[in-house]
């Protein structure tokens, strides 16, 4: 037989939660409170961190009377974790003799402990932020650390510790790419590119082992590595990929192969073109649209006419524009005999044009 | 009456407390899982460079696509503040929904727009195209602005996912202001993307009311001034940084803002775009793409992410916001309904399972509940019965945990994304959330049901559309001919399985029929097998009936769930089909709902010690599951082409519930009530034992059916049905001699002691020598009936005369107060003991014997060597042999100088039936058969039922031994025996029902003045009152004097004078009931004549004892619910004064 719930015990029951839930309220409402005041007060640290900044930077931080109470404020970790983010945001932003005094604050105010902290503490988050602080800093003394930190399983801290490596040594540090097996998202490819900003030519070159990687986004990364660098010694490489399985890594070949193209290159891509896939075959016409090659001409013509596919017959179409042809599609147009498809194709072409 | 409306309101009151415990846990989990969300993304993002893609020609190109209609006074200016947006590769195409006003000539004016054509690549149906437009000017070469004719919001959307070129697409309502860095930061989630495609995100929308808004972007961010939009503000703040971030996280979104939210192109234009004919397009289409990933079996993923990116002005009137959330119930109702077969299916995963049941029972159904909460505290307090402390209590706590939980989200806002910074805001904020459930909450509730109420009163949106289109179609149907078509497929589908378990069950209702054969002759002679094939016919076409209705109606729920439960439904009916008869087969007794008033470990060692669970046993009904399992489950996989099988099969079941096996193979009531047995059909004895039993446990469901009756009134009157003043006379005194000091008392209780095999006149004869030998030194009744069919109840009745309970005295959680022999002998300095030879928990028995806190309890585990366990079957053994329990109280008991009362329970005589040195008991059944003067008859039966008369037969040298021995001790001349069975065996065949209880009774004593039989008809209710009387009488002992017996003493026993007994049969069947000579039985009533046969009587009196039966159970249900049989006082006064004495 069960216990039954007499009303009683219910409503005692009830009357616990009702006094936790209003603990709880009472709890939630001072923190928010508590929370305002840090909020309020980061505005106001701001303002002084930035003019801080901004005085180091310009060259006129000699008055002590400030320099007091901003060592007074230093006292406080928040304060610290503040100004340790604002610097770190600010070095961002300028270059040269700016960036470097900004560096000296980081040194000056012996921030770089606690970045070091952060590097070593448990929580994915906060070490992140220690690599992209200690990076910031240009803290060398950190590479061997940062770079046991590439094979971290947490997403957060690997990408940066990626990230960080590649500000140091610039093109050397892409050298975790040969054993790299997880996917490199496209906001990580991105950032890596931007922050290398030349590749010197004694380099020792990788780029043959990524292009074979068996990882696709390695590969996607160094094709978009050479469109950058417009490395043409890989064109072969790059070509050889017009058969790759992945169509992406098809689309990518095309776009670097454009920007790193031969004489060949437009013969190439009419005989490949049949046996790629629809958004590739796009792809091979945007790169005709830019190469402006009259050697496509005829090909251009004839997917106008014969290819199934909608996208194509635009594209092809454009090319023709770009190639100066309008006279030879408004005369199709015109003919009794085109299809109406056609005929709305080749205005949408022509038009584009005008714009 | 009452009790049935008691239970409607416990029913209600508890539905409406779990679905508010369930809304309290599952907004306690959005609230800590969103925490987390939204911090993980703040700590990711910190120093998040957003301008590395800004202008990256690698980015990916987004659509921003903006429906306008009449938006004529601000979109040029809406339009100006799009372009402004911080993205490189962005085209921002504004699709006019053919408004009345002059919003295209204004944009062509402004942006120097001019006619384009344009090849709509897009294959999503639309209303026509009026023109494309693009600009003469550079500077808004990003702009493409599109006329068409009006067709909705989603057409407008379509029409731009048609003609977009981006990789994704951006939608948004063209009112609403956008930060500046908006698409950045929504591009990054779709370009972190790696394993799991992210197909769908959006961002925070926030109110613009009240802000300050400068060239097209918030500059001063204020809360709007009223407080409708105020708690707008809150709602949003709830809405978007709790709600969607813990869904988001947990990877259950389904709905991305129609006022801002990016999807990927690609599937968009798979999924066929915006749904046209719901009002909740937003939501409808990312259901449908979730829908369309997990069919493609893709990893994906759709995303929240807390950046305040999208400024949009909300209703400030009443009327306004009233339509909006009206729009949304609908919305969301079209879309629960439309992807219905989403509901709890698991191949959907987490989306079926968790995400779309969690939007029917808490976003759709919440509103609904909450109106119905309010119609029924009406209607509680019109008629009064509201408990005033507990809706207090709980009121405070529903408001307290509502403002609790917006107190939390401003608390989780202003720490992750400050958007109101101003101290005034704060406390505004937080006076919002306290009015908020007393203002604005009624108004969306009240606007969420008129939501409700106008989605089908308008049938909105099911006939008019035929657009094709990734599951676009199953919406677009009548509801009538859709559950016709749905009806139609289910009933194809049911046929085969119907057929398969029809043969199955049929079968099994064979094998039964052949296994009764080898093992009962005495079936063969009769018509059996006839009754038992028609019986199981019946209930076979009944139980088709039941379960295929109920799959019917399943099926529109899950058809999933629904075969599978059927096919489930049908194997346990055919396994459980061979369990009941073999069952039967093995005990003789019906299985019924008594089987789970055995406790696990009862019903294991029940099965053990009958030898039940050995290998063999256990691999043939694995065998037997997988039999029955496996043909159904194909069967299931297939369908008929057509409905008819189904629907005659259905029809059978319906018309089989008008007809008994009775009704067409006349009346099969056979006198031998094994055979009558063994001709039903065991599962229907099964299901209706469960459901009597069922409705017997909530009294409340037939109250309403049954009539008061006046005159038992009075007698339910009192709270305690069964006390009344101790009046039995003393009887026993006159046949013993007076000694001056009490004499011991000890029952001898034998298991399975039918008078049928321990009398002469029995229908089997005499197989207790001695025990006949006794009867004729004792005073004997030949016409006694034990109260149970089973030992359960024997130990009550015998000792206390007490009532049953529900499923017996014993089977209660706590034991209510009550007087027995065991604690009136106690208190009067009698020492107290129990004798058994198995486990004391057995049927409760120790928690009897705690209660009465005896001196002595000897089971099981006080004995060992040198006694004897009785032979194991299947590895267990039920305990020692009764020699050794008779030995075992010699042993324990000493002589002594105070009373002793001891009740010995024996066990030997118990299915299976084993006992040591077999062979010489045999031999003494052989000699015993060949000296009897038995009648054919009764030859017969003795060597049908050997094995058990075997073990009968050991009992009774056992005895003997005991009493041999205990002859020898000084305190024999001073102790009175009670002897006597607790039932008759069920495995001996019964001739009339009656023999299941008749069993002798002895009261045997060296003090006994001369030997009396006595024929009036007592049972074991009269054994304790008389015995008390007797000690009262004769040795002042105390006794109460209010008590609670059901008996009224040897000397009236169940005379038609007094009340009547009644008697269970097993733990849920109280269906019998026995006054003066009449024995009323399952609805027939019986003439018992002076030796206890009986016949069946004609029905004159079958009223008064159905209505003295009735009367019984009532005060014995009154008895069970109250859980008191007596006031303290009269409980505590007896002991207090038999202390002080």
């Amino acid at each position: 037989m069960h216990h039954h719930i007499e009303l009683h015990e219910l409503i005692l029951a009830i009357v616990i939660v009702l006094i936790l839930v209003l603990l709880l309220i009472i709890t939630v409402l001072a923190y928010s409170f508590y929370s305002y005041r840090i909020l309020h007060n980061r505005q106001s640290w701001r303002q002084i961190i930035e003019y801080k900044i901004m005085e180091t930077i310009v060259g006129s931080d000699e008055n002590d009377e400030r320099d007091k109470e901003f060592a007074k404020h230093l006292k406080e970790p928040s304060f610290r974790a503040l100004f340790l983010d604002v610097l770190v945001d600010s070095d961002r932003k300028f270059s040269g003799g700016a960036k470097q005094s900004i560096n000296r604050l980081f040194h000056d105010f012996k921030l770089e402990e606690e970045a070091w902290r952060k590097l070593r503490h448990r929580k994915a988050y906060l070490v992140a932020g220690g690599v992209q602080e200690l990076a910031a800093m240009n803290v060398e003394a950190a590479i061997p650390e940062i770079t046991a930190k590439l094979t971290d399983s947490r997403t957060a801290v690997y990408q940066e510790a990626q990230y960080a490596i590649v500000s140091f040594k610039g093109y050397e540090g892409l050298g975790f790419l040969d054993h790299f097996d997880r996917p490199l998202s496209d906001w990580q490819q991105l950032r890596l590119l931007y922050s290398i900003q030349d590749i010197p030519e004694s380099s020792d070159l990788h780029v043959d082992t990524w292009l074979k990687s068996s990882n696709d986004s390695v590969v996607i990364f160094t094709l978009r590595l050479i469109r950058k660098f417009r490395l043409m010694t890989f064109y072969t490489g790059v070509f050889n990929l017009l058969d790759h399985q992945s169509p992406k890594v098809r689309v990518q070949a095309i776009r670097t192969l454009q920007s790193i193209e031969n004489s060949a290159t437009i013969q190439q891509f009419i005989s490949i073109f049949d046996q790629q896939p629809i958004e590739v075959q796009n792809e091979i016409l945007k790169a005709m649209k830019v190469a402006r090659s009259r050697e496509c001409e005829c090909f251009l013509k004839d997917q106008l006419w014969n290819h199934t596919a909608v996208s194509i017959k635009i594209s092809a179409a454009e090319v023709l524009v770009v190639l100066g042809e309008e006279q030879y599609l408004r005369d199709i147009s015109q003919s009794e005999d085109t299809y109406d498809e056609l005929i709305q194709i080749i205005k949408h072409a022509l038009q584009e044009k005008k714009c | 009456m009452l009790e049935f409306s008691h239970i409607v309101y416990e029913i209600v009151v508890w539905l409406f407390l779990l679905y508010s415990a369930a809304v309290f846990i599952i907004y306690t989990w959005i609230g800590l899982y969103a925490y987390g969300a939204v911090f993980r993304y703040k700590h990711n993002n910190t120093f998040t460079d957003y301008s590395i893609i800004a202008t990256n020609p690698n980015a990916p190109t987004f659509s921003l696509i903006a429906p306008a209609y009449n938006e004529g006074m601000t979109i040029v200016e809406n339009v100006r503040s799009l372009l402004s947006l911080y993205y490189h590769n962005l085209e921002i195409i504004i699709v006019n929904d053919g408004s009345k006003d002059d919003s295209i000539l204004k944009l062509i004016e402004s942006y120097e727009l001019e006619p384009t054509s344009f090849f709509v690549q897009g294959n999503i149906e639309t209303k026509l195209i009026r023109g494309i437009y693009k600009s003469k000017n550079p500077a808004f070469k990003k702009l493409i602005v599109v006329d068409k004719e009006n067709g909705g919001k989603a057409d407008a959307l379509n029409v731009g996912v048609n003609i977009s070129s981006g990789d994704y697409i951006v939608c948004i309502d063209v009112d609403c202001i956008l930060e500046q860095d908006a698409i950045l930061k929504l591009a990054k989630p779709f370009l972190e993307q790696t394993d799991k495609r992210v197909i769908a995100c959006g961002g925070v929308i926030r109110l613009a009311n009240n802000c300050n808004v400068v060239n097209g972007s918030v500059v001063d961010v204020n809360l709007p001034k009223s407080w409708l939009g105020r708690t707008q503000a809150l709602e949003y703040i709830r809405a978007f940084i709790l709600g969607r971030m813990a869904w988001s996280r947990a990877s259950g979104l389904i709905l991305i803002s129609g006022a801002f939210g990016a999807f990927d192109r690609e599937i968009v234009l798979a999924c066929g775009g915006y749904d046209r004919n719901t009002v909740g397009e937003d939501m409808e289409l990312v259901v449908r793409m979730r829908r369309y990933m997990e069919e493609q079996k893709q990893a994906y993923e759709v995303v929240n992410i807390p950046d305040p990116l999208c400024w949009t002005e909300v209703p400030e009137s009443k009327e306004v916001l009233r339509k909006q959330r009206n729009r949304w119930m609908r919305g969301t109702m079209e879309t629960l309904w439309k992807h219905r077969k989403l509901m709890f299916n698991p191949k959907y995963g987490r989306f079926g399972m968790v995400s779309m049941p969690y939007w029917f029972f808490f976003e759709f159904l919440g509103p609904i509940v909450e109106f119905t909460g309010y119609i029924v505290f009406l209607i509680f307090f019109i008629l009064g019965i509201i408990n005033w402390p507990f809706f207090f209590a709980l009121f405070a706590l529903v408001i307290a945990s509502g403002i609790l939980y917006s107190i939390y989200a401003i608390l989780v806002d202003l720490v992750s994304h400050q958007v109101y910074s101003k101290k005034r805001d704060l406390s505004t904020l937080i006076t919002t959330a306290i009015l908020e459930p007393l203002y604005f909450h009624p108004i969306v509730v009240k606007a969420g049901v008129q939501g409700v109420v106008d989605y089908f009163r308008k049938q909105h949106g099911w006939g008019e559309m035929t657009r094709q289109g990734f599951q676009q179609k199953d919406a677009n149907e009548s509801i009538w001919k859709y559950f016709g078509q749905r009806i139609n497929v289910s009933l194809q589908s049911l046929g085969p399985v119907m057929l398969v378990f029809f043969a199955l069950y049929m079968l099994s209702v064979g094998v039964e029929w052949w296994w009764y054969g080898r093992r009962f002759t005495q079936l063969s002679e009769s018509h059996a097998g006839k009754y038992l094939f028609f019986d199981n016919l019946v209930f076979l076409f009944q139980s088709l009936g039941c379960l295929g209705i109920g799959y019917l109606l399943l099926q529109f729920l899950s058809s999933f769930w629904a075969r599978l439960l059927l096919v489930i439904s049908f194997s346990f009916m055919v396994v459980m089909q061979f369990i009941l008869f073999l069952y039967f087969g093995e005990s003789r007794n019906l299985l019924g709902a008594d089987m789970f008033y055995y406790s696990s470990e009862e019903m294991k060692q029940i099965l053990e010690a009958s030898g039940m669970l050995s290998f063999t046993n256990i691999a043939l009904l694995l065998l037997l599951i997988v039999i029955s399992w496996v043909p159904l489950w194909i069967a299931n996989k297939q369908t008929f082409k057509k409905s008819y099988t189904s629907i005659a099969l259905l029809s059978l079941g319906i018309v089989s519930f008008f007809i008994s096996s009775a009704s067409i193979l006349g009346n099969g009531s056979e006198k031998d009530e094994f055979v009558a047995n063994a001709s039903r059909s065991k599962w229907r004895y099964f299901f209706e034992s469960n459901l009597s039993n069922y409705v017997e446990e909530h009294p409340g469901m037939l109250a309403m059916f049954n009539k008061d009756d006046d005159d038992d009134a009075k007698v339910l009157d009192t709270k305690f049905p069964f006390l009344k003043k101790e009046d039995t006379k003393d009887f026993l005194g006159t046949y013993l001699q007076k000694t001056t000091k009490a004499p011991n008392l000890v029952i001898l209780v034998i298991e399975g002691l039918g008078h049928a095999y321990s009398s002469e006149n029995g229908y089997i004869g005499n197989f207790t020598p001695f025990i006949g030998s006794l009867k004729k030194q004792s005073l004997y009744w030949d016409n006694n009936m034990s109260s149970s069919g089973r030992t359960f109840s024997v130990l009550p009745t015998i000792t206390g005369s007490l009532p049953f309970a529900m499923h017996g005295f014993l089977e209660q959680d706590t034991l209510p107060d009550n007087f027995n022999l065991f604690n009136i002998l106690k208190s009067n300095g009698f020492n107290t003991g129990f004798f058994y030879g198995g486990h004391s928990n057995f049927d409760f028995m120790k928690k009897f014997m705690d209660y009465n806190k005896i001196d002595m309890l000897i089971d099981q585990a006080a004995f060992g060597p040198p006694y004897k366990k009785l032979p194991e079957k299947g590895g267990e053994s039920w305990g020692y042999e009764d020699q050794a329990v008779f030995s075992k109280l010699l042993e324990v008991q000493k002589v002594q100088e105070h009373p002793y009362f001891h009740v010995l329970l024996t066990l030997s005589t118990h299915n299976p039936f084993l006992i040591n040195n077999t062979a010489h008991y045999e031999q003494l059944f052989d000699q015993r058969v060949a000296t009897l003067d038995l009648t054919p008859e009764q030859k017969k039966w003795a060597l049908e039922n050997r094995t058990q008369l075997v073990s009968v037969l050991n009992l009774d040298e056992a005895m003997e031994q005991f009493f041999n021995e205990y002859k020898k001790r000084a305190d024999f001349a001073n102790t009175i025996f009670v002897i006597t069975g607790d039932h008759a065996m069920p495995e001996i065949p019964l001739q009339s029902k009656i023999d299941r209880y008749h069993v002798p009774l002895l009261i045997y004593s060296p003090l006994l003045k001369g030997p009396k039989t006595f024929h009036n008809f007592v049972s074991h209710f009269d054994v304790a009152p008389s015995l008390l009387a007797y000690y009262r009488d004769n040795f002042g002992i105390k006794t109460p004097t209010q008590v609670t017996w059901i008996g009224q003493g040897l000397d009236k026993g169940a005379s038609a004078q007094g009340d009547g007994i009644a008697m269970m049969q097993s733990k849920n069947q109280l269906i019998d009931f026995v006054k003066g000579s009449y024995h009323l039985s399952d609805g027939q009533l019986y003439k018992l004549d002076g030796v206890l046969n009986e016949d069946a009587a004609a029905d004159n009196v079958k009223g008064e004892l159905s209505k003295r039966f009735e009367l019984f159970k009532r005060k014995n249900k009154l008895f069970y619910t109250q859980k008191r049989l007596l006031p303290d006082s009269v409980y505590t006064n007896f002991f207090d004064r038999a202390k002080k004495n």
